[in-house]
């Protein structure tokens, strides 16, 4: 670069526009807390008390440890959404991709016979081809045959929770005779299939820091599933050409075909990582928690999921701390229901009202920063 | 004495519409400059211009869509302030777009009705809509069956429909843009019959359109626009379709920009009987042209004629039904855009905020657009971030691009800016064959003969370059060879010695066909 073009070119405040961009969550989290304080006051309650009642309820170490512990499958389905919308897919059917992929990852478990070292990676896969298998038809339809993926996932959603009813009930049931639903699951896993616990190497880790995680909390190999998973997404997404292509077939389709990317490739592709993905969601329950998998598996991860990759606007990294943020609201809620006569369902009001707020703030930034750089391009 | 007077009178008939000195700018482009328009009752007024001309922003503006930087709108003399179009609707001005704006899932009845639905005691009273618009259809003899839901109903009806709707309201101003592009002649003669009615009862009609002879059938007055501005204004009387023509299309050379003929080299494009069909309409048929290395084939021809088809073929977007392509000695027939890119096709958009951008993401990202496969941007999958940001920056540099930096997103650039990054990215990478389509739409006097620059200095190094453009104009002043698309075939190739823009003209419409 010559000394005559470092002086045309003056050095861009891009930095700050982008800083500006990136506030939308903190503003649209501030936002929504103002509004639950405000909430709480007209429901007759103090907000002071509110707030002291969440802030010991999640900050103590067995709350720390709970947040942390259970962010661990909503960041994994907030990756699979996010990876998802990065190319302009929306994938409702994490759920039922969870719940199909949880019971493959149990079957795997409980019906196979191998050496631990194959049998927990092999336990993972069949969660990750459940997923797959789960989001093949809707991925199919939409590339070949222009079906909207909201439409054929949601319907997919219905039909996984009958299926793995069927599945339980059926070939797969672990206790004969038992009718009842609640009692509905496979046979235990394999002791050889069980996800080894990590207490002892996340404890001295943050045992540095002066932080034990309590044995009743779950740290375990679902932990550094997540950590490989954020990563390796984002590697993807920013660091590779064909995380480019998702990213611009996300953006602009036509824009995509006119490079000369292969759009319906791209999408097939993508859909299957976030099937996959989604597949993995499950397996904190069913591979550590429980060692089984049963039709009353948490529910409703899939669509918590969508939250998080918004929140995160989807960012692989964000989506940690977007997952973080909704552990510690629902941890928060349970504060609130157990110290003071709020209800917990008004965290679920004040969850959706934050996304809101984020999408409009968001707006809002952008075209603010569009503005700032207009006027510095002049 | 008498005959004086009524002179006067008509002078004095105070216009239901005018536009006074309308001007109105897009970063980097001035759409409307300084337009004046009138219409009076009981007159179909043509506006007419090639597409990107302005007519369109023009009636954004009267229907309150946009806002105009300068000028003011009178509704029969009096100064309006029309900010959003029901405003406009208020104010006796209606609206029928290019694109439907109907709702296909519901009835003529509903749709007539939506947005101004009549109400009794809270109930919507249908029966009363009903019976008002089985009157306004007597009296203006515009049959539709109200029950019959719009998706089921032929193109020309739907248009009908829409007309209906403007009734309904009230309308005195009809704005038609470009009504007859989606019709059959048979609709377009049914459709003039009932503008015919609606003018003698007094309503004023601004038809925009750039088919010649429908205007000169049905309008009263005849205004032309070009590059934002009014070139005149005529009565039918004094109007030919030679007379519009040239002033539609422009003289040439108003750029001064020096394209010597250099030695051409083998053919880099070829198209053999090529046959585009869509929908059992032939949308190319039978096209045969060739590119040489070392100058440039311009494609005029009014917009519509199969341009985008043409591109899109060339470029690998779609397929041909039949006839061959070869680009630089291979057959292409059924290779995609990436497979051609990689034989050094370089390919400025039609349409580069769409197409050639990706607006949001930073221009480094933008520098390797169509390119992204090339060796220096990825090692093994993995891009080259470094390589990205320093191709952007010669962009930038060698190009002229304003920008603050290679890290802004592509919408912080103006429209001019945006382009000319665009050409530059596309001749940076040295290719073989550049095709440019509408290289300077909607982009300023500066940067036109910028890139006008850029696209003879690849013909001088040898480069194969196909222009398309409606801009006859460009095509004159670019142009080696050039072929005249008329209803998807090249119904003429001219040298650049023999072309004059009138005779161009005269086959871009079709008028001298063998």
């Amino acid at each position: 670069m010559t000394q005559e073009q470092v002086k045309t070119q003056p050095k861009s405040m891009e930095w700050k526009y982008r800083l500006i961009e990136s506030l939308a969550p903190v503003l649209g989290f501030l936002f929504a807390m103002v509004i639950m304080m405000i909430t709480v006051q007209f429901i007759g309650e103090s907000p002071i008390k509110a707030l002291s009642a969440i802030l010991t309820f999640s900050f103590s170490q067995s709350g720390i440890a709970y947040i942390v512990s259970q962010s661990i499958p909503l960041i994994i389905a907030g990756e699979a959404n996010a990876i998802a919308f990065q190319a302009g897919v929306f994938n409702i059917g994490v759920e039922g991709q969870y719940l199909f992929g949880a019971l493959c990852a149990g079957v795997a478990g409980a019906y196979l016979n191998l050496p631990t070292y194959i049998h927990i990676p092999v336990v993972i896969l069949a969660g990750m081809l459940g997923g797959m298998i789960w989001i093949l038809i809707p991925a199919l339809l939409k590339v070949y045959k222009g079906v909207h993926e909201v439409i054929s996932t949601i319907m997919m959603n219905q039909i996984a929770s009958a299926v793995i009813l069927y599945l339980v009930d059926g070939p797969f049931n672990g206790v004969r005779g038992a009718k009842q639903s609640f009692n509905l699951r496979t046979p235990y896993m394999k002791p050889t299939a069980v996800f080894p616990s990590l207490h002892n190497i996340v404890n001295s880790i943050t045992g540095l820091f002066g932080f034990k995680f309590p044995h009743y909390v779950a740290v375990d190999l679902s932990w550094l599933i997540a950590l490989i998973v954020v990563v390796l997404l984002w590697f993807l997404l920013f660091k590779t050409s064909l995380g480019l292509r998702i990213r611009w077939v996300g953006q602009n389709i036509s824009a995509s075909v006119y490079a000369g990317v292969d759009v319906k490739k791209t999408l097939l592709v993508t859909m299957f990582i976030s099937g996959a993905i989604a597949g993995l969601v499950g397996l904190q329950e069913v591979a550590y928690i429980s060692k089984f998998f049963t039709p009353n598996i948490t529910r409703g991860l899939g669509f918590t999921g969508l939250a998080v990759a918004l929140l995160a606007r989807n960012n692989p990294l964000g989506v940690i701390l977007s997952g973080l943020l909704f552990s510690f609201l629902s941890r928060a809620g349970y504060g609130l229901q157990m110290y003071t006569k709020v209800p917990n369902s008004l965290i679920g009001i004040i969850s959706g009202l934050m996304i809101l707020s984020v999408v409009v703030i968001d707006q809002i930034l952008r075209r603010y920063a569009r503005t700032l750089r207009r006027r510095e391009v002049g | 004495m008498i005959e004086m007077r009524r002179v006067d009178k008509i002078k004095e008939r105070i216009p239901l519409i005018e536009l006074r000195g309308i001007t109105k700018s897009f970063p980097g482009v001035v759409a409307n400059d300084d337009i004046h328009l009138t219409l009076y009752e009981g007159e179909i007024h043509a506006l007419v211009g090639e597409n990107g001309a302005g007519k369109t922003t023009l009636m954004k503006i009267l229907y309150g869509e946009y806002r105009a930087d300068k000028g003011e709108i009178l509704v029969r003399g009096k100064p309006v302030r029309i900010t959003n179009p029901s405003v406009a609707v208020a104010l006796g001005i209606g609206m029928v777009h290019q694109h439907f704006m109907l709702v296909p899932g519901l009835t003529v009845l509903e749709n007539i009705i939506l947005g101004s639905e009549p109400v009794k005691n809270v109930v919507l009273d249908l029966s009363l809509a009903r019976r008002k618009i089985e009157d306004i259809m007597n009296a203006n003899a515009m049959p539709v069956d109200l029950d019959a839901y719009v998706e089921d109903l032929p193109v020309g009806l739907q248009q009908r429909v829409e007309i209906l709707k403007l009734l309904y309201r009230g309308a005195e101003t009809l704005v038609l843009d470009e009504p007859t592009a989606v019709l059959t002649p048979q609709e377009t003669s049914e459709l003039f019959k009932t503008l015919k009615a609606l003018k003698a009862q007094g309503r004023g009609i601004i038809f925009i359109s750039h088919k010649l002879n429908e205007v000169l059938e049905i309008a009263d007055r005849i205004t032309v626009i070009r590059r934002g501005r009014v070139v005149g204004e005529m009565p039918l009387e004094e109007a030919s379709k030679e007379k519009i023509a040239e002033m539609m299309v422009g003289k040439p050379v108003v750029l001064e920009v020096e394209n010597p003929r250099v030695e051409v080299g083998e053919e880099c494009l070829v198209l053999k009987d090529v046959v585009y069909e869509e929908y059992g309409v032939k949308k190319l048929d039978g096209i045969s042209f060739s590119v040489h290395a070392g100058e440039i084939y311009g494609v005029a021809g009014v917009e519509g004629n199969g341009q985008e088809e043409l591109l899109k073929i060339v470029s690998g977007e779609i397929y041909p039904s039949a006839g061959e392509i070869h680009i630089t000695n291979e057959v292409v027939n059924r290779i995609p855009p990436l497979g051609r890119r990689k034989l050094g096709v370089g390919h400025i958009p039609a349409d580069r905020q769409a197409q050639g951008l990706f607006i949001d993401m930073p221009l480094y990202i933008n520098a390797i657009v169509g390119w992204h496969w090339r060796q220096e941007f990825q090692k093994r999958g993995i891009l080259d971030y470094k390589a990205m940001r320093s191709t952007g920056s010669t962009i930038i540099k060698n190009f002229d691009v304003r920008t603050p930096s290679v890290e802004v997103p592509a919408s912080a650039l103006s429209g001019g800016n945006q382009q000319k990054f665009v050409v530059g990215r596309e001749i940076s990478f040295d290719p073989t064959l550049l095709l440019a389509a509408y290289p300077t739409r909607g982009v300023d006097v500066g940067a036109t003969e910028f890139i006008y620059k850029q696209l003879i200095d690849e013909k001088i190094r040898g480069k194969a370059v196909l222009l398309i453009s409606a801009d006859l104009e460009e095509i004159l002043a670019l142009s080696d060879r050039i072929g005249v698309l008329y209803r998807g075939e090249i119904i003429k190739e001219f040298s650049r010695e023999e072309a004059t823009p009138e005779i161009i003209g005269l086959y871009m419409l079709g008028v001298k066909e063998e």
